[in-house]
């Protein structure tokens, strides 16, 4: 009796229609269910097309108050262009200097005892978790306005990432040539000093200057919460209906972007 | 006198057993007892899984043995635990099947590590090679043949060149003793013939003492001064290499019937 429950039916063909048909049932059921989630949330958001199109004049009306930017206001914005790209530089300096013991301490190839090992990498991905949006705005109550609160921020955001992909780079790392300097009596620190850190510096670099360009944006966003810079200056202008002298920061911060972000890949290529 | 004693190498009473998990073990090594002198290149011989890899493991310390002894020249390198074992390891030098470079490193860099074991001080805890040592580790890859390439990075060697930079970082160290797991695996013949060639001048000029394991019978043949054959983890035979027969050779290969 259970032998023959084992073997295929006769009309196994048959099943396998119905299967098939019971699969396409499915199909349309999800495609359906899905549609209906995404209208719910258009609806929640208020997309509107009506919406879109009345509000279409009001955009021309700004755009058109917007042009030309004003030039007059370009002396004034060098210091808080300056502010921008210091936050991002010590943001990430000191960001990157914190993920290095964060890195090693969560490297399953160095750390062999799991607690170290999972503090470390729950240390990391919480630096991570947390945007650095929110890291900003609690800074900010904190230590008041100003450049310091964005600064803090990028460093415990960047922490986070490079802690992360540095910790990974140094578990896809060969190891038999460390071994190899183990037998030839090499200590562990000479091991680090002359084995890893010559093995990883130029991906690490290459990792910290692509953290750099991420962190220049990011200090452009962490001005709207008060975090200083460029950003600061935009979400003032915009308050205030200068127009002309926000079309002028959005300029402005076009071509700080574009800089840095075909040097440092330029840089990053001659690297690899 | 001394010189020469502290050239040799000494397994006595060798056996190992892995575990194999749920309490289980394998026995791979059983009584195995070797002595290699100084100025000898030995070749160990043996089918896959006979246990060879294992041997030079336990003569090197990287893994300890289940009962026996390893001296390298007259001290005992088994029982010995943190800074007096890693001193010993300096005695010894391998050299493995890919040559395991520092790759990002230059060819002069690779072999001045083989000296760090001597130098442990800030200096090279900075990050600083030892200084004093380029004309040696200079003449080293000069006597592998690559001086022409000391500023080479070591990415750009082919596997011969890579295998000979290994060697010279093994001398480096000054050792008594080489290891060396199927050094020529990789290597096309003519590398393979070159870097043996090396290993037996090495041996009978610097008199160090060379265990070497081989896949290649005609290699062994032709460099050895006397070929080890193992078998499911016992010694076949130990003879200089002119006793050893065909025969004798074909049934280290041949899997006898249960
Ligand atoms: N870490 C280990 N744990 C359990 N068994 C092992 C371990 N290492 C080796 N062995 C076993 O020991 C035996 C001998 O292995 P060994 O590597 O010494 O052989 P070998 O002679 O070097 O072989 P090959 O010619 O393939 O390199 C094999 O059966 C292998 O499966
Ligand atoms: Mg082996």
């Amino acid at each position: 009796m259970t032998r023959t429950d084992i073997r295929p039916a006769p009309d196994s063909g048959n099943i396998m229609v119905s299967r098939f048909s019971s699969g396409t049932f499915l199909g349309w059921g999800g495609a359906a269910t899905l549609l209906f989630i995404l209208a719910q949330a258009a609806h929640n958001t208020q997309v509107s097309p009506t919406n879109l199109i009345t509000g279409a004049g009001r955009i021309v009306d700004i755009v058109g108050r917007a042009v030309p930017p004003d030039w007059s206001q370009l002396p004034s914005e060098w210091g808080p262009t300056r502010e921008t790209i210091d936050i991002a530089l010590i943001g990430t300096a000191l960001g990157a200097i914190l993920a290095c013991p964060l890195a090693l301490l969560s490297a399953r190839t160095l750390v062999p005892n799991p607690v170290i090992r999972m503090l470390a990498r729950s240390i990391v991905a919480l630096l991570r978790a947390v945007p650095d949006l929110v890291w900003a705005l609690i800074f900010v109550t904190a230590v008041g306005l100003g450049p310091f609160p964005g600064v803090l921020s990028l460093i415990l955001h960047t922490a986070g990432m490079l802690g992360r992909l540095g910790a990974e780079m140094i578990e896809d790392m060969d190891v038999m040539p460390l071994e190899a300097m183990e037998l030839a009596g090499a200590n562990r620190l000479q091991i680090f000093i002359h084995g890893i850190l010559p093995t990883l510096m130029p991906s690490m670099f290459g990792l910290i200057l692509y953290r750099l360009d991420e962190n220049l944006r990011c200090s452009l966003v962490l001005g709207f919460v008060g975090a200083g810079g460029l950003g600061f200056q935009l979400f003032t202008a915009i308050s205030l209906f200068q127009y002309r002298t926000a079309s002028l920061l959005l300029l402005m911060i076009l071509v700080i972007v574009l800089i840095v972000e075909t040097s440092s890949s330029a840089i990053r290529k001659r690297l690899m | 006198m001394s010189e020469t004693t502290d050239r040799s190498l000494l397994l006595r009473g060798i056996t190992k057993s892995y575990e194999t998990g749920a309490g289980g073990s394998k026995t791979v090594l059983e009584g195995i007892d070797l002595h290699i002198g100084p100025g000898e290149l030995v070749v160990l011989l043996g089918a896959n899984g006979s246990g060879k890899s294992t041997t030079l493991k336990i003569a090197s310390g990287m893994i300890a043995p289940t009962a026996g002894e390893v001296q390298i020249g007259r001290t005992d390198i088994t029982q010995m635990r943190g800074e007096t074992r890693r001193q010993s390891r300096m005695k010894l030098g391998m050299v493995f099947q890919d040559a395991r470079l520092i790759r990002r490193r230059s060819v002069l860099s690779n072999v001045l590590c083989g000296t760090l074991g001597r130098h442990q001080n800030i200096a090279t805890a900075l990050g600083f090679l030892p200084q004093s040592e380029r004309p040696l580790a200079m003449a080293c890859l000069e006597r592998v043949g690559l001086g022409a390439l000391a500023g080479q990075r070591a990415s750009t060697l082919s596997g011969g060149q890579a295998q000979r930079v290994s060697v010279a970082r093994a001398l480096a160290q000054k050792p008594s003793v080489i290891l060396a797991d199927e050094p020529v695996a990789s290597l096309d013949p003519e590398s393979a013939e070159e870097v043996m060639t090396l290993l037996t001048t090495v041996a009978r000029n610097e008199r160090l003492a060379v265990l070497c394991v081989l896949h290649q019978i005609d290699l062994a043949r032709r460099h050895a001064t006397r070929l080890i054959g193992l078998k499911k983890g016992h010694i076949a035979f130990d003879l200089p290499a002119s006793e050893v027969t065909d025969t004798m050779i074909s049934t280290l290969y041949t899997r006898d019937a249960p």
